[in-house]
């Protein structure tokens, strides 16, 4: 790798598009290794970016319709904003557990609780985001704070009727739905996008916790849906692994979904990476890990064993046993 | 809330947007900065075909993964550039478009700027033209002949006769001092 002093040699030839490919690719490499100077080449690049603005040009007219063309062609899978991914999972929660009787919701469900107390667990998370999405007070938003106002709940509504605590999980949900929008603020530190996601993501994983403790079958979510899941999981890569702490500062990896969502996904192996455009200078990743969606959702969701996961491994494979192992880091209850 | 945090805003509000599959997005960003992109890429290319395509590229790029453009880093124009200028020099770099370019340079003559650009940008591009014009000229020609002539320092260096390590000097000290003269405008790297 080059060091800081040839890095400060290069920075303009880099930024201007100025250096051969080797070297554009060493100060890609760089960058990723040194994240507090990224700052300074976005400083040149947009500089340099001006320098093009006094050549704008009307693009003839037709440039405008096959660029659509080609848009069209190019992602025919969308992923649902995160508003909608959120309200149609807890669209499809509540049809669910519409039909679940009384009796059933006694049953244990993945993680100890009865299907009824998960329900008291969804309802407290939906008005602990409701009071943020309103006036925020978290620092963050972790598992010990999910803990915290779970055990709250249940001890305030022990005595509250199954399908009567469904009906305010519902009214807390639709609460969460009309304020979102409007949220400019960051909620315990995310954007009001990035926690509607997660909320999507544990709606979900907690609706198959219980089609699991009833026995029953279920579908997944839309392609839509797991599609901003999939995305989500990965740009949380980074963290998982530093916060299990087996990130490599420098290294990257490419992760392949299959199934219900293909998708190709370049991800760093430490915190604080930027996303390079025209990463084809970057090299070739040190791994390259081939998974279905569902199951690398539910692998991040904590909903299925690193052993279980079936994988396919090219390059480093202690480096894709490493994604395997981080990806339920930030899992809760 | 003052106008940089306005317009990250709603570069991430538009990245959101396109992350959704919004067609709008794209066709809104498109209006606002295709004659950008198109502008600079034809610039660098000489040639109105590869400009197109770099064009329908830049934006199909932004399209199929609207998460390569991070708001918190830079801002839309900064990436858009980055993104436009990389291909064109691509281009350009390629031994058969090099012909190519030579034969059509002559046909290629300007058109009136587009009026549509935003007016801001206008007056900021005035500004950053003025800014090169101040800089001392073998800082000016060794950028404007990596930059709008897309080429290598190694190539900026034989073209101007002078050593590499000074070519690449002028392109930093000249590079700096536009970026400074921008922030002293206020400009910076958003807008």
């Amino acid at each position: 790798m080059i060091n800081r002093e040839e890095f400060e040699d290069l920075i303009a030839a880099y930024a201007l598009d100025a250096c051969d490919p080797d070297e554009a690719a060493a100060i890609d490499e760089f960058l990723l290794a040194h994240p507090e100077v990224v700052a300074e080449v976005e400083q040149l690049r947009g500089a340099a970016a001006w320098l093009g603005a006094s050549e704008a040009l009307t693009p003839p007219s037709d440039v405008r319709g096959a660029l659509l063309d080609r848009a069209r062609a190019a992602r025919p899978g969308e992923a649902a904003s995160p508003l909608d991914a959120y309200g149609r999972e807890v669209d499809r929660l509540a049809v669910a557990l519409a039909g679940v009787e009384p009796a059933d919701a006694e049953r244990i469900t993945h993680n100890g609780l009865t299907i009824r107390e998960l329900v008291l667990h969804l309802l407290a998370a939906e008005r602990k985001l409701a009071e943020e999405l309103v006036q925020p007070q978290l620092a963050q938003w972790d598992d010990a704070v999910m803990r915290t106002i779970t055990e709250t709940e249940l001890a305030e509504h022990r005595e509250l009727a199954f399908h009567a605590a469904v009906g305010e999980w519902r009214a807390a949900a639709d609460a969460v739905r009309r304020l979102a929008p409007n949220v400019e603020h960051a909620v315990a530190g995310r954007r009001p996008a990035d926690v509607l996601v997660i909320r999507a993501f544990e709606t979900w994983t907690h609706h198959d916790d219980i089609r699991r403790a009833l026995g029953r079958d279920g579908s997944p979510p839309a392609r839509e849906v797991l599609r901003a899941m999939a995305e989500f999981s990965m740009r949380s890569v980074p963290w998982v692994l530093a916060a299990t702490n087996r990130q490599r500062p420098g290294q990257w990896a490419r992760l392949r979904l299959t199934g219900l969502v293909e998708s190709e996904w370049t991800v760093a192996l430490a915190p604080g990476v930027p996303l390079v455009p025209g990463q084809r200078d970057l090299g070739a990743p040190v791994a390259t890990l081939t998974v279905d969606v569902i199951d690398w959702c539910r692998r991040f969701a904590d909903r299925m064993p690193a052993e279980q996961l079936v994988r396919q491994v090219e390059g480093d494979q202690g480096v894709a046993d490493d994604l395997v192992l981080a990806a339920p880091a930030f899992a809760g209850l | 809330m003052d106008d940089i945090a306005i317009q990250a805003d709603w570069e991430t509000v538009m990245r959101d947007r396109l992350r959704a599959g919004d067609e709008q997005a794209l066709t809104d960003l498109y209006d606002q900065f295709g004659s950008f992109v198109y502008g600079l890429a034809a610039r660098v290319t000489g040639d109105r075909t590869a400009a197109e395509d770099v064009t329908q590229d830049v934006f199909v790029t932004l399209w199929e993964r609207p998460e390569l453009f991070d708001p918190e880093r830079g801002r839309l124009r900064t990436f858009l550039g980055t993104l436009s200028h990389r291909r064109s020099v691509d281009y350009v770099r390629r031994e058969e478009a090099r012909r190519r370019r030579t034969n059509r340079e002559l046909s290629l003559t300007r058109s009136v700027p587009d009026v549509d650009e935003m007016a801001m940008a206008l007056v900021n591009a005035e500004r950053v033209r003025a800014a090169v014009e101040t800089l001392p000229r073998d800082q000016r020609d060794a950028i404007q002949l990596a930059y709008f002539g897309g080429k290598t320092y190694r190539e900026v260096a034989d073209v101007l006769g002078i050593p590499e390590g000074t070519a690449k000097s002028r392109l930093r000290l000249g590079l700096r001092r536009i970026a400074g003269a921008l922030e002293a405008h206020g400009i910076e790297q958003w807008s």
